[in-house]
């Protein structure tokens, strides 16, 4: 796995920056956002669910939000993990066409 | 204790909301009086000088008004004046500020400004004072609660500051003359009338008598020149295009379906627009019904935008009445057409006067940050809780209006808008009739009638807790906003009781 990023700095959009870590440091999560106080808690979720579902346990995840909403997080998640080499699942190759940058 | 509405208001504020308009009693109040020589001077050479004159004294209240918007200059210039003369502890009245007005977090600092009443408070002066800047919380009132604060004696003015885009020797102001023409006047017409100074500072000084004139010279305590008052870019900050964004005028059909089908289309109705995309985007979709039906509007109110004031060249509405004008075809308009008509702020929509314009209309379209289940609407705080927007007009025309229409995109990027529970209410939902969105048309059940009608004509409507639903449902639910114990706004409805409290915002 090596240091990826998806998405952009549009309104409603985000962007993951995803970088490896040595295997039992764990998940790190940063989340810049406007809505953080509202929604912090929402995205942390669906950035760890990502996550879980791909079986990556050693990783730190920036998230930029401009006020996404929860599928598109998911969507950059999903081409973050893709080009960092990460694991594949059965909804890779669709996920990398729509989340295009 | 808990007002009308459910909100929390501690004890020694003030009277509590209590869901009926209260009724005034006494006199109004008034300026000093003052011995007028024949030939004097009223000409200064300088702010720092007219200052010194006035008398202005630490703990006294000066005041302002908004029409120069984003290209306000004469804030900026007196209160570095003042801050030079070493005057401190101010209460800072004006009928609102800008985002150019964040230089007043030094005067805050500096103790010059100790308190603020204003209609509204954007950019980093909101943010801070959100998070407990000011020392007194600030009193955020209508743009009619102002002039009735002021004319009740609650608000007192020792010295007024009027930007005066003509003016002439002896103190007569016009607003739509000169580099800095901002149209219509209508807020500082109070204020001249009711503080016991008032300086009219100008870039632009005439022979007398100009004309015409918004403001008498007998109100006019002195006249200063200055190189500019205002950056006329900034001052068109309002200046509105046509809306291209698929959802604002989806909203704007539906909007304008309603209006069609309320039963006040007709012949003679009135109407007061907001300047945002969609309201221009339902001028533009009326029109064509009105030529179509034949039908013309009596008069429009309000912040005045070209496109109303094309309206009334068309013959389409026949008089405008105008407290603000939100670009240079307005102002062209008030200046040159003779049925545009300039008002003051209580005339608009003073609700302790003998009759204000509000009072006589049909139909109001309004905006909102946020719309509770109880349709009450906020127009001050963001859903973070931080002071970023203005009450204006909101509660006032909400109140007068037969129909009051609050148009809203359903979310602004991932926050709904249509909520259990708004951060603060400004105008109660026993004020509003009907909320549209790109996703559905709720309308209050007090108003069952209009419910029935929108049904028929086939519109879609639903409740206001399906439109919530609705939002929730793809943005997710949003987790609460913590607030500090600190009370940093007073929120006054129109009548001065108070509707709601601010609390400090926490990061």
């Amino acid at each position: 796995m090596i240091s990826s990023k998806a998405g952009t700095e549009e309104k409603n959009d985000c962007i993951i920056e995803m970088e490896p870590l040595n295997k039992g440091e764990g998940i790190k999560i940063e989340i810049e956002s406007p809505i953080r106080k509202q929604f912090g808690r929402h995205i942390r979720n669906t950035v760890m669910e990502v996550l879980k579902e791909r079986g990556i346990e050693d990783v730190k995840v920036r998230v930029i939000d401009k006020k996404a909403l929860e599928f598109t997080i998911r969507a950059r998640m999903e081409t973050a993990i893709e080009r960092s080499g990460g694991e594949k699942s059965e909804t890779s190759a669709n996920t990398f066409v729509c989340a295009g940058k | 204790m808990l007002n009308a509405i459910g909100r929390e208001i501690p004890e020694g504020l003030g009277t509590p909301y209590s869901g009926e308009m209260l009724k005034p009693s006494g006199r109004a109040a008034g300026h000093t009086i003052k011995l007028s020589r024949p030939h004097e001077n009223k000409v200064l050479p300088c702010i720092k000088e007219a200052i010194k004159q006035s008398g202005l004294k630490d703990g006294m209240t000066i005041s302002f008004h908004h029409h120069l918007r984003e290209g306000d200059h004469v804030v900026s210039m007196v209160l570095a004046a003042i801050d030079e003369l070493g005057i401190r502890d101010l209460k800072l009245a004006p009928s609102s500020l800008n985002k150019c007005h964040d230089f007043i977090i030094d005067y805050i600092k500096k103790g010059v400004i100790t308190s603020i009443e204003t209609s509204g408070l954007r950019g980093a002066l909101g943010k801070e004072i959100s998070r407990g800047l000011l020392k007194n919380p600030v009193i955020i009132r209508s743009h009619g609660g102002r002039p009735r604060a002021i004319e009740t004696g609650e608000l007192h003015i020792d010295i007024a500051f009027i930007a005066a885009p003509c003016a002439d020797s002896a103190g007569n102001i016009n607003g739509v003359d000169g580099p800095s023409a901002f149209g219509s006047i209508g807020y500082a017409m109070v204020d001249a009338k009711y503080a016991d100074t008032v300086i009219a500072i100008t870039d632009n000084l005439r022979k007398y008598p100009i004309e015409p004139i918004s403001i008498p010279s007998t109100l006019v305590d002195y006249v200063v020149c200055v190189d500019s008052i205002g950056d006329p870019e900034g001052i068109m900050a309002g200046a509105v295009r046509f809306t291209r964004s698929p959802r604002e005028l989806l909203i704007a059909d539906l909007a304008s379906k309603v209006i069609l089908n309320s039963g006040l289309f007709k012949d003679g109705f009135s109407m007061q627009m907001g300047s945002g995309g969609a309201s221009l985007a339902v001028i533009r979709q009326l029109k064509d019904a009105m030529k179509e039906k034949n039908i013309r509007a009596s008069f429009g109110v309000g912040g005045i935008s070209g496109p109303y004031a094309k309206l009334l060249e068309e013959g389409l509405v026949e008089k405008l009445l105008d407290v603000q004008c939100f670009d240079l075809q307005a102002v062209e308009s008030l200046k040159n057409n003779k049925n545009h008509l300039e008002m003051d702020a209580s005339y608009y929509a003073n609700a302790y006067n003998k009759g204000c314009a509000v009072n006589n209309l049909d139909i109001v379209i309004l905006s909102a940050l946020e719309i509770d289940t109880d349709f009450n609407v906020n127009v001050i705080t963001g859903s973070d809780g931080e002071i970023m927007g203005a009450s204006g007009g909101h509660s006032d025309a909400a109140y007068g209006a037969k129909l009051t229409i609050i148009t809203t995109p359903l979310m602004r990027g991932r926050l709904p808008i249509v909520v259990d529970r708004v951060q603060t209410i400004i105008t109660p939902g026993s004020s509003i009739d009907v909320v549209v969105t790109e996703r559905g048309i709720a309308v209050n059940p007090k108003n069952a009638e209009l419910n029935e009608r929108l049904k028929d004509a086939g519109l879609p409507v639903c409740s206001i807790e399906e439109l919530k639903y609705k939002a929730e449902k793809i943005t997710g639910k949003p987790d609460p906003v913590q607030f500090g114990d600190k009370i940093v706004g007073i929120v006054e409805y129109r009548d001065g009781s108070i509707i709601d409290v601010i609390r400090n915002v926490i990061d």
